[in-house]
Order: C-alpha cells, then sequence, then structure tokens
C-alpha cells in the first residue's frame, strides 16, 4: 500500500493551482512504474479546476465554477464461462474503463444536487459516465476524461440554477441539512489484483455440471456458470482524495428451471461468491449441488400450490438476512431521511426500541469475511473516497442511526463510508455487510417448536418454513404501500398435528416494515450468509447479509406470480423416451 | 423463363448433386429437431405448422473502438444464433406478418450453445421452436379475428412456399482481430496532430462464419457471411459552439476489401483537416432557396433515403382494425409501406433502375440465395422513370406473386424484402464540366451565380438511430436536425467556396422527379436498417448503391439551429501538448 492519510484539511478552490502541480509532479516521483491513468486524472483535474477559477462574486449560476469534483475510474475485465446442456454455451471475456465524473456547483450547505421537488421524472440526468481507453495512453485517457468534465460543469450549473429556483417557489423544506459533508481527503494507492481462471478447466467442470443438472426429463433448461472480475477504481477529487482500491470477485452458480403442469415456472437458483482465486469450491461439492438442485425442483415441481395466509414464519439464516435488507436496511439510507418524496420510515425512530434486545445489527464494509464466507460488501473506501466504517442500525434493540454517504442529516454531519454506487452512477447511502448478531441464540429445533407453539396459539394449523430466497424488494416512497416482499424459493409447511412437513411453491412474504418488524420474536444460532447485488438509485452494489434464522410471529404471505403456459408439448431432445 | 430463373435452376440442380452439409452435427441437429417438430408439434383442435424455418447465423464477431491510438473497446467472439420462424394455418391465410399489440408472431432468436454438441444445439431449438409454435397458433386466431372484422381484404397468399434448394457455399474465414486492432489504433491515432477535432473514434466491425437456412419444404441452403467496416467519425466545435460531426465509412466483405491502412490514414487526416478548416467558417444566417448538386457520398444517401424505400415489396404487418383493443403496435411497424405502386413515376423519363444480388460477389452487399433460401435474382425495378417491379420474398404482394430472392434481415424475424446492390442510371450522363453547366443555368433562374454542392450529410448517429437525414427534416423546429457536413458554393470557373451551418428542410421521393441533370456514377456501400427490424437492435445489412450525381431544381437549405452549447473553458489537452 503506498501513502496514507492526507495530512492536511479539506481544500478548497481558493487554495489556487500550486498544489495540483505539486500532486501530479509527486505521482510521477513517487511512483514506478507510473500510473497512467492515474496520472491522468490528476493532471486533468487540475486543468479543469483551474481553468473554472474562483467563483466572481454575484456571479449567475450559469458561470459559477465548481466548487467540488470528483472524477472516478474504473478498470474493469473479466470472464464469463456459461455451459448448457453438457455443452459450452459461451464464453465471454470483457474489458473497459469507465469514467464518472461529480461536478458541483454552490456549496457544502447548498448545491447543484439538492432535491428539486415536484421535479418531473423526465428532469435531466445530473451524472455522467464516459467510456476510457483500455490502453495506458496517456494523452487518450486525458482527452476521453476532458470531454466529459464539461458537460458535467454545465450541467451541475443549470441544474443549480433549478434548485434555487424551486427552493424560492415551494414551502420550507422539511430538512435544513446541507448538501455534501465536510470529509478528511485521503491517499492510499493500492495495487491492482489478479483474479486468474483456468479457462479450460473451468469450461470443461462446467459442461459436467451443466449435464449433471439437466439430467431429467423434465428438466426443460439449466445451466452452469462462472463470473469472474478483476476492478481497479481510482477516486480523485478536488479536496485532495487520491485512491486506488482493487477488487477482486468470482462466482460459480448453478440454475435449472422446470414447468409444473399448471404452468408455474419454477427456478432455482444457487451460487458461491469468492474472492480469492483459490477458494472455489471444489468439483465434488457442486456436482453435490447440481444434484441437490435439480432434485429439489424436481420436487418443487410436484409440491402444492401455496395458499394466501398469515402467520408464524421461521426464516432460515440467509432468508433472514434478506428479509432484514429489505425491511430494515433500504429504510436506513441516510439520503432517504431528507427525501421529502420518502417514507421516513426510521428517521424519527433514533432512541426507539423496534426488536428484542437480544438482537443487534450493524452494517460493516470492513469485515472481508464471515465464519469461513466472503462477503461481498467488503471494501475499503466507498465511491466517494470515504473510508469504510461500520455503523451501527440496532444495538440491543434500540434502533441506532443510519448508513451516511456524503449527504448529511440534521445531526449527522460526517459520512460512515456507505456513499456506494455503480459505474455510470452517482453514489448514494447504501448497505455493505448487513451483519444481524443476536445474544440469546437459539438452537433449530427451538425455533421449530416456538413456530408450532405459536401457530397454535393463533389458530394455525402449520406454520411456514422458509429455507431458500431468490432475492426481494421493497417500496420506500409515500405513493405506493411501504412494503416489502421477500422472493421464497424453497418453503415448506410444518404442520402443528406431527403431519410431514410438506414442500409449498409460488409464494411471496409481503408486509409493512414496522409490523414486521416488532414481530421478531427469537433468532437461531446458525447465521448464514447471503451475498449478492442489491439495485437502488446508484445502480447495483455487491452487498451482503448475515443473520441467524428469525423466528416471525406473523407475516403474510401471497400467491406468487405464474406462467400460463403449459410444459413443452415435445419430450426433451435426448431424454429417455424423447428425440435421440 | 427468364435468364434469372434458369440460373436458380441450375444452381440448385448442381448442388443438390453435391453431397452438402454432411457430417456437420450442428446442421444435422437442427435438421433433426425441424423434422421432429414438424411431424409432431400439435396442439388438440390448433392448426399445424404449414412452414418451420431455422437460420443460423454462425460467424465470429470483431468489434473494436479506438480513440487518439489507444483501444476503446475490443470484442472478439464466436455467436451462434439460431432464428426460429414458425407460420401456422396454411400459406392462403397463416399467422405471420401481422402485429397485435406486444404479442409474439411466431418468430424470435436465441443464442446457440457455442459447441458443435448435438443434444446442446436441439435443446435450444425444441424451447425456442416450442415457444414460437405458441405464438403463432394465438397470432393466427388474432389475424383471423381481425380480418373477419374488415370492410376488405385481399385474395393474396400469406405465403409463397420455397422449391427447396440444397446449396453448401464456403464459409467465411478466421477473422485476423489483432490486425484489426492495429488498424484502428493507427487510424485512429492520426487524430493526434489535429487539436481542433474534439473527438474521434474508429469503430472497426467484422463478421466473418456462415449463415444456414433449413425449413421443411427441403431447402438447405448454407451461404457466406462476410462483412467488414470501418467507420471514422470525428467532431469539431466552432467557435460559436456549433459541433461539426463527419465521417468516413468503407463497408467489404473481407479485411483485404478495405483500402489499405496508409490509405485511411490519410483519409482520416484529410477528414481531420476538412473538420478543422470548417469550423473556422462564420455560419451562414441566410436561407438559400435554389438548385442543389447532390455528389458523391451524398447523391448515394440521398437515393438510399428516398428511392429505396420506394421498392421493397413485402407488405406491412397487417394490425388490428381500428376499433379494436389493441392499443400499442411495436416499431417493427415503423417505416412500412413506403412502396410505390408499380406503373407510377419515381424517376425522370429515361431513367433505370435494377437490383442485382449476384452482380459481383465479392461484395458485402452480394449473395446467391437470400435469407428464406431463394437464389438472389436481378430485378429491372424502374423503366423510363416508372416503378415496374418491387423486391419480394416469399411473403408476396399483390404485385409480386413470387419471391425474388431479396428477403434480408437478422435471423429471428421475419424476413422482408431489402435491395442489395441497386444501380440507378439516368438516360445521359453529363461529365462533371456539363453536369456544373446545367446546374448554373438552373441558379440562373434563381439570379445565383453559383451551385451550391452537398457531398456529404455526415449525420451517422442519424442512420443508427434508423432516422432519415431527409425525410425526417420537415421543420425547423426538429431538434435533430442538422446541417450537412460539407456543403460548398462552386462558381462558373470551377471554384469553391465552402459553407457552414445551412441545414436540409425536409425532402420527398417526390422531389427525385425534378432531377433536371445527372453526372457521373458513384458506387458506395452503406450499412442500412431492414425494414421492421425494431432498430437500435438490429443488425445493418450492407447495401450497395451505384447513383449518379444529380442536380435537383429546387431545394431549401435554412440556418441549422442545433442550439449548441458554449465551448469548454479549456481545449482538449491535445491542444495544450499534452
Amino acid at each position: 500500500m503506498l501513502g496514507g492519510w492526507f495530512p492536511q484539511g479539506p481544500r478548497t478552490n481558493q487554495e489556487g493551482d500550486s498544489m495540483w502541480t505539486v500532486l501530479f509532479l509527486a505521482t510521477a516521483l513517487a511512483e514506478t512504474p507510473p500510473d497512467l491513468v492515474l496520472a491522468a486524472l490528476d493532471a486533468e483535474l487540475a486543468r479543469s479546476m483551474s481553468a473554472y477559477g474562483e467563483a466572481r462574486p454575484a456571479a449567475p449560476p450559469g458561470e459559477l465554477p465548481p466548487y467540488y469534483m470528483g472524477l472516478r475510474a474504473t478498470d474493469r475485465s473479466g470472464v464469463e464461462i456459461k455451459a448448457r446442456y453438457g455443452a459450452v454455451a459461451r464464453v465471454d471475456h470483457h474489458h473497459d474503463r469507465r469514467l464518472d465524473v461529480d461536478a458541483r456547483v454552490g456549496s457544502h450547505e447548498l448545491d447543484s444536487t439538492h432535491q428539486v421537488r415536484d421535479a418531473s421524472w423526465l428532469d435531466f440526468s445530473l451524472h455522467f459516465s464516459r467510456p476510457l481507453p483500455i490502453e495506458d495512453d496517456t494523452l487518450a485517457l486525458r482527452t476521453g476524461i476532458w470531454s466529459a468534465t464539461h458537460p458535467a460543469v454545465s450541467a451541475a450549473r443549470e441544474r443549480y440554477a433549478r434548485v434555487l429556483a424551486n427552493r424560492v417557489v415551494k414551502v420550507a423544506e422539511e430538512s435544513d441539512a446541507g448538501d455534501f459533508t465536510h470529509e478528511e481527503p485521503v491517499v492510499d494507492l493500492q495495487p491492482a489484483l489478479d483474479f486468474p481462471v483456468d479457462e479450460s478447466i473451468w469450461s470443461d467442470r462446467l459442461a459436467r455440471l451443466s449435464e449433471r443438472l439437466d439430467a431429467h426429463p423434465l428438466v426443460e433448461s439449466s445451466s452452469a456458470t462462472l463470473s469472474t472480475s478483476e476492478t481497479t477504481e481510482y477516486i480523485v477529487t478536488s479536496e485532495g482524495t487520491r485512491i486506488r482500491q482493487p477488487r477482486v470477485w468470482g462466482r460459480v452458480s448453478l440454475t435449472a428451471r422446470t414447468t409444473a403442469d399448471d404452468g408455474m415456472r419454477l427456478r432455482l437458483y444457487r451460487w458461491q461468491d469468492v474472492h480469492d482465486p483459490n477458494a472455489w469450491p471444489s468439483e465434488e461439492v457442486l456436482m453435490a449441488w447440481s444434484d441437490a438442485l435439480r432434485d429439489d425442483l424436481l420436487a418443487l415441481r410436484q409440491a402444492d400450490k401455496g395458499e394466501p395466509y398469515t402467520g408464524p414464519v421461521f426464516l432460515k439464516g440467509a432468508a433472514a438476512g434478506v428479509f432484514i435488507h429489505e425491511v430494515l436496511g433500504h429504510r436506513s439510507e441516510g439520503h432517504r431521511q431528507k427525501d421529502s418524496d420518502e417514507g421516513h420510515t426510521f428517521r424519527d425512530k433514533v432512541g426507539e426500541t423496534l426488536l428484542p434486545t437480544s438482537i443487534s445489527i450493524v452494517d460493516d464494509p470492513t469485515v472481508e469475511a464471515y465464519a469461513g464466507q466472503h462477503l461481498n460488501g467488503h471494501y475499503s473506501y466507498d465511491q466517494e473516497g470515504v473510508p469504510a466504517q461500520p455503523a451501527v442500525l440496532v444495538q440491543d434493540g434500540v434502533y441506532q442511526g443510519f448508513l451516511m454517504g456524503r449527504s448529511p442529516l440534521p445531526g449527522v454531519d460526517r459520512s460512515n463510508g456507505h456513499g456506494r454506487a455503480q459505474v455510470g452512477e452517482l453514489p448514494v447511502a447504501r448497505m455493505a455487510n448487513t451483519i444481524v448478531s443476536t445474544t440469546d441464540p437459539q438452537s433449530e429445533a427451538e425455533l421449530r417448536r416456538q413456530l408450532l407453539a405459536e401457530a397454535r396459539a393463533q389458530g394455525r394449523d402449520h406454520g411456514l418454513l422458509v429455507d431458500e430466497i431468490g432475492g426481494g424488494f421493497t417500496l420506500t416512497g409515500r405513493v405506493y404501500p411501504n412494503a416489502f416482499n421477500v422472493r421464497a424459493t424453497y418453503a415448506t409447511k410444518i404442520y402443528v398435528d406431527g403431519r410431514p412437513d410438506e414442500l409449498v411453491r409460488g409464494v411471496d412474504l409481503v408486509g409493512t416494515p414496522l409490523v414486521a418488524l416488532t414481530n421478531i420474536m427469537a433468532a437461531g444460532n446458525d447465521p448464514g450468509v447471503f451475498n449478492g447485488f442489491c439495485g437502488a438509485e446508484s445502480g447495483m452494489v455487491p452487498n451482503s447479509a448475515v443473520s441467524p434464522s428469525l423466528l416471525i410471529r406473523q407475516l403474510e404471505v401471497q400467491k406468487k406470480e405464474k406462467g400460463q403456459d403449459p410444459p413443452p408439448l415435445l419430450s426433451k431432445p435426448g431424454a429417455p423416451g424423447g428425440a435421440a | 423463363m427468364t435468364r434469372a430463373a434458369s440460373l436458380v435452376g441450375l444452381l440448385g440442380l448442381m448442388a443438390s448433386a453435391l453431397p452438402a452439409h454432411a457430417g456437420d452435427p450442428v446442421v444435422d441437429a437442427l435438421r433433426a429437431e425441424l423434422d421432429r417438430s414438424v411431424a409432431a408439434l400439435a396442439l388438440p383442435g390448433s392448426p399445424t405448422a404449414h412452414t418451420l424455418h431455422y437460420d443460423l447465423l454462425d460467424v465470429q464477431e470483431v468489434e473494436v473502438q479506438a480513440q487518439l491510438g489507444a483501444l476503446v473497446r475490443v470484442l472478439d467472439s464466436p455467436e451462434r444464433t439460431l432464428g426460429v420462424g414458425v407460420r401456422v394455418g396454411s400459406p392462403e391465410l397463416d399467422s405471420a406478418n401481422f402485429v397485435a399489440g406486444l404479442r409474439g408472431d411466431g418468430f424470435d432468436d436465441r443464442r446457440l450453445v457455442e459447441e458443435d454438441h448435438v443434444i446442446g444445439v436441439r435443446h435450444d431449438a425444441w424451447l425456442t421452436t416450442d415457444r414460437m409454435y405458441r405464438q403463432a397458433v394465438e397470432n393466427h386466431a388474432i389475424k383471423q379475428a381481425a380480418l373477419a372484422r374488415q370492410a376488405s381484404t385481399d385474395d393474396t397468399p400469406d405465403y409463397v412456399v420455397p422449391s427447396g434448394v440444397v446449396f453448401s457455399g464456403e464459409r467465411g474465414g478466421t477473422i485476423d482481430a489483432p490486425a484489426l486492432s492495429e488498424m484502428a489504433r493507427s487510424i485512429s491515432a492520426v487524430f493526434r496532430d489535429h487539436p481542433g477535432v474534439i473527438w474521434s473514434v474508429v469503430d472497426v466491425r467484422a463478421e466473418s462464419g456462415r449463415r444456414v437456412v433449413l425449413d421443411n419444404h427441403g431447402t438447405t441452403v448454407s451461404l457466406p457471411h462476410e462483412t467488414v467496416s470501418v467507420s471514422i467519425l470525428a467532431r469539431a466545435q466552432a467557435p460559436d459552439g456549433a459541433e461539426l460531426t463527419d465521417q468516413v465509412l468503407h463497408v467489404a466483405r473481407t479485411p483485404a476489401g478495405l483500402p489499405s491502412s496508409a490509405q485511411l490514414e490519410a483519409e482520416a487526416s484529410a477528414l481531420a483537416s476538412r473538420l478543422e478548416a470548417w469550423a473556422q467558417l462564420s455560419a451562414e444566417t441566410e436561407s438559400y432557396v435554389g438548385p442543389v448538386l447532390f455528389e458523391g457520398d451524398a447523391a448515394v444517401e440521398l437515393f438510399e433515403d428516398l428511392f429505396l424505400p420506394t421498392v421493397l415489396g413485402t407488405p406491412p404487418p397487417g394490425k388490428p382494425p381500428r376499433g379494436s383493443r389493441t392499443f400499442f403496435l411495436p416499431s417493427e411497424t415503423d417505416g412500412e409501406g413506403g412502396a410505390m405502386r408499380p406503373m407510377r413515376r419515381v424517376l425522370p423519363a429515361g431513367y433505370t433502375a435494377v437490383d442485382d444480388p449476384q452482380v459481383d460477389l465479392s461484395r458485402p452487399s452480394s449473395f446467391t440465395h437470400d435469407a428464406e433460401g431463394v437464389a438472389g435474382q436481378r430485378v429491372n425495378l424502374v423503366r423510363d422513370g416508372i416503378v415496374r417491379r418491387h423486391l419480394s420474398t416469399c411473403t408476396p404482394s399483390e404485385h409480386e406473386p413470387e419471391s425474388n430472392g431479396h428477403a434480408r434481415g437478422a435471423p429471428g424475424r421475419l424476413q422482408r424484402a431489402m435491395a442489395s446492390n441497386t444501380t440507378v442510371a439516368p438516360d445521359r450522363e453529363l461529365s462533371d464540366r456539363k453536369l456544373l453547366k446545367a446546374a448554373l443555368a438552373v441558379s440562373a433562374d434563381y439570379e445565383l451565380d453559383y451551385v451550391l454542392v452537398v457531398r456529404r450529410l455526415g449525420a451517422p448517429w442519424l442512420s443508427s438511430a434508423g432516422k432519415s437525414p431527409f425525410r425526417d427534416y420537415a421543420s425547423d423546429s426538429d431538434p435533430m436536425r442538422v446541417a450537412p457536413a460539407e456543403v460548398v458554393r462552386r462558381y462558373a470557373d470551377g471554384h469553391e467556396e465552402p459553407v457552414r451551418g445551412l441545414a436540409l428542410t425536409g425532402l420527398d421521393v417526390r422531389d427525385l422527379r425534378d432531377i433536371v441533370a445527372a453526372g457521373t456514377a458513384h458506387t458506395q456501400t452503406r450499412l442500412v436498417f431492414p425494414p421492421g427490424s425494431g432498430r437500435w437492435d438490429a443488425r445493418r445489412l450492407p447495401v450497395t448503391l451505384t447513383v449518379p450525381s444529380v442536380v435537383l431544381s429546387e431545394v431549401e437549405l435554412r440556418p441549422a439551429s442545433d442550439n449548441p452549447e458554449q465551448p469548454p473553458p479549456v481545449g482538449p489537452p491535445v491542444a495544450d501538448g499534452a
């Protein structure tokens, strides 16, 4: 690792141009070999900030210089290998570089990113992302950066004028927080990382896995896929931050689909994410997964359709993590607390007890792995260049606060390193590794006993056990119901009269956040990890949810959408009894 | 029997005698699945497929982008896409060429496994065929119901069964992707020496492999599929903010058919110099009305845009009648139905137009057989300025009851008629000197001592968007109205003055009748969207046009109003010597 904390405080554009020269020279002298991407970002940022100059007194918005500019360049490469039915379906290599420019006009207190109330959904985008050359050529890189900066500044100026007008014509805002926190600049230049893949070995392996997945006449389609990426992210800002941080990631995934006789399309998808090329599951393990996935899918095909239900639900570890992510996580994202279109579910709940006192929740991007599993939400710095930090959301059942990017809240004037975005989007506060813990862990048998007891108490003939979910979503605004949907893919009825457990298909868990949270009864001793990618305003970002199983007193189950096409008319080619 | 028909018969006979596709596991697998599906695919009480069409595009695809000597994007991958088309009912009335809302019409594609794996290939074909059959059955019922509501219908059948040709051509060779990358690098590096060009990109795309067409009428046609294009695109900005964009485009069958890298670099350099000089001109503030000489690439664009649609004979898709409950129609129906009825004038007297897919098989626009496996035939489209014939496919029209082998388009869509090698010729071709003299004679009527010459439109993003540079610019308020890239005033002594900032107003196909003089022919291969392609996602088709320079008697150009943005406070790094 090169560099460290930048010793100076936040600079302003009154500090002049000399500093940029120093920075640029320092880059050239300190690094061997020189990082041309970083040098190009440094040089163009310096040139732009110098060219726009200082703000003239009483200058109209259209002539204001940016008070802040951040350049984020992301170099991504990787491979995806997919196999179907015993054959390699495709091998795709990719490599690109993108530049994201965050230009802000105004001041930290009020700037061009401020919410324009009652804006049309056609309101123009403030953000600019452009391709950069994938080869290290200084002139080409600098020209690519240059061509992106002026449009970003022009758009920021225009939007700032709209922000000022909007404040004049609208009522007073609910939040008087500023628009951009003051943060210490950081210099940390980490080396890039490799994630080597032996494509030949993996192609053969995936073909074998896909053949195994397909080994039943009723499996209509299936695939085994390996995806890897090597990313190096550069963040250079007018405040003096200079970051180069690597990220490597790989996923092996299996999926299979079938159609029930009533037309319901059924799909199971299972995967493992790794951040170390030596951490892949063995082929034996993957073969066992293939067999299990295929058998589980066929069992689901035979299962009864789920019906609307309300009653106790036992969410197994990873499923519980996604439940917390949808119900509490998104509503704890800082920028939502001052958006007048948002529901503000937890904005005024700080200090209130929302969960059993045995339960705590922290979102901590500094955690690399949990119980031997890599966590997707780990990073050193967020996309605003702020160091990753743990953010305690719930401590001993009491709600503590929010995930913060650089959009401040009343009384919260610093980021806690959760300003995240995918390439091509502007960062907002997002989850990273959302980790639920309990001081009163219960065994699975005990949770199952409590589930049945609660079902009896509610007059139900069964409770519901959810083993596996495929994801979820939630609505956090004011107009539409402030609700969530956790997409169950593998759920079982547990009968109070001792009948055998019964698999059900086609159910989703739905509800509203405050009711759902206050219905949490107990937690297990079996933390599970869900590694995935979460989509929101700032795009898809990798994250993780870690949670023990949770027993919920009452949740509602609704029917999942169902296809209307029956299974294919002809038998599967190559299947026993089908076409040879 | 015509010469073209004789050729078809001969080719079919010769090729049939060869052991075409013997031992090709992919073709064998597709044939097996096609035969099985035709024999057994049936829903109780529903019509079966009278035609099942498989259309395999099996190519190496290379895309390279470079800017200022550095690569921006490189793609080199195999692509094996299977198009499946199912037509149920009967050839007289079937499920195809009818669009009702967002329902499928029995045509779609799927990316196949890359390996020559029989089960894998059949599996993908099986799923897609099953889905397309259901779509076709539903579309057939909707179409029948809609026709029953219509006050009048025509008796033209929906399909002409092809004769079932067996033909095996040689597949295209391997593309040298590193060589194309190096070419893109070297061309794009030219712009490093042109600080007045604020943005440039060199885009090289190549495809090479084969296209295989199978159907249940005995067609098994394997064709070479080869195209390579080089686009050099550059932009300069005038001090008043106006952006000037121009493009050099070359399309060939193989890289060997392109100009050399040195020639392309010279063209890039000339393009950059021209833009830099153009940017220094003052913009015109007065409108122009008078004759315009379209020459070179601009003449090709004029005929591509205004003339070609008049001879594309595939009927536009049927739609539910007015008053039905289908409100949303997909873009596939946009821009169709432009064919001009035969025996109507489209060009001045004495003009001819022909299209011949087999005129020169080294061209990227040439083919022996079309995408329905029908041999491409020469068609005399226009004689003495009057439309006589249309280009047609197995989806016939009132005027073209048979296919003449012009089905072109991406796999997985109903194949529509498209031109291949179109030649437009006047009865009298003037030399450059006489053409100028003729144009100046018209100018004199407008009290002008020069003629305005448009050499190139240079708005490639418009063709990428499926926009017409002529027809879509009818009004000053059109925000995408652009000035042609190269316009000059040409005087009687031959000297020229460049003109910046005048934009064409709308031109119509009827304006072609007002051509008052024509000069020497110019040939250019362009990439054209197939009709009904959905535009953005479509693969553009190479079409070669050979057309004369022409003088239109009266054209209006007005000052462009593209509301430019302020130039940035600092120029590009190249201008700073970075």
